[in-house]
């Protein structure tokens, strides 16, 4: 019985951070869909800026199982205190530290957003522009200490997010950098 | 009729969030059940062993082998390495009940 739980939880871990690391990229996505002003009738702008917070609150909900079942499992030595101080873990410190730092960023961006009105609009687009950093130090993280990353579908999903991701910040410099794209962003 | 495009937006904000918070949770189950069955394994060694590598005691390891190893390596996942298992057992039937 306790075997299956064990099992249980190592699943729980690998599945959990997998769907993390794809709602951290519907999240990075909606980001980049609100900040280039898209919208059309049906889908006003407000419906992105809600579904990309409530996304991200997802994220942290997906994360905080991640790491529990993660620390309580047992069968690797990772302690409540690796999840947030980086690289100081015995099990895979690099891979863990990066997991680690992708919590904190993630942490201080959700604090902050939740802060917006308080602490100025300077100061939280400074922390939230840690999203850019955040999400491929989550990614790194998932490849590097996954034991499934061989595994075809699991890394036809990290493509698919890279890919993604990668179309969604070439397309949003694109409409940056030219002025006639940025007009039709913003009808 | 702007109220009634805004209560339809928030409505829109609201249904998408529980649809990807239950694809969420599904995924999770699938995810679970597919690296079970692809990638068997076993929370039973101890963490400590896990960490240094070393063992001399019969183990049960992530890939699902049971095997007798003296080896004191760590494999490139960083989990036990099993040499020339001995039993090979299939775990996955068990995952299905477990996600």
């Amino acid at each position: 019985m306790a075997a299956v739980n064990a099992k249980a939880l190592w699943y729980l871990t690998r599945g959990t951070g997998l769907v993390s690391l794809v709602l951290l990229t519907a999240s990075v996505l909606l980001g980049i869909l609100q900040v280039s002003r898209w919208s059309s009738p049906r889908w006003p702008r407000f419906v992105t800026a809600g579904l990309h917070k409530n996304v991200s609150l997802l994220v942290t909900a997906f994360l905080g199982v991640h790491i529990a079942t993660a620390v309580i499992d047992g069968y690797v030595p990772i302690r409540w205190m690796d999840a947030i101080v980086p690289f100081t873990s015995a099990y895979r410190p690099l891979w863990l530290g990066l997991g680690a730092v992708a919590v904190d960023l993630l942490i201080a961006i959700i604090v902050t957003s939740l802060l917006r009105e308080r602490i100025g609009y300077r100061a939280w687009r400074a922390v939230h522009w840690c999203t850019y950093a955040c999400w491929p130090i989550a990614l790194s993280h998932g490849m590097g200490i996954g034991t499934d990353t061989r595994i075809g579908p699991v890394l036809v999903l990290y493509l698919s997010c890279v890919a993604a991701v990668a179309a969604a910040a070439g397309w949003r410099l694109l409409a940056a950098t030219n002025p006639l794209a940025k007009v039709n962003l913003a009808s | 009729m702007r109220t009634t495009a805004r209560d339809q937006g928030l409505r829109r904000v609201s249904s998408l969030t529980r649809w990807v918070a239950a694809a969420g949770v599904g995924v999770v189950g699938v995810f679970s059940v597919m690296v079970a069955k692809v990638h068997p394994g076993n929370g039973s060694t101890p963490a400590a062993a896990a960490a240094t590598g070393s063992t001399s005691a019969t183990s049960t390891s992530r890939s699902g082998t049971t095997a007798t190893t003296t080896s004191s390596t760590t494999s490139s996942s960083g989990l036990q390495t099993v040499k020339a298992p001995t039993t090979t057992t299939t775990t996955a039937s068990v995952v299905s009940g477990a996600s």
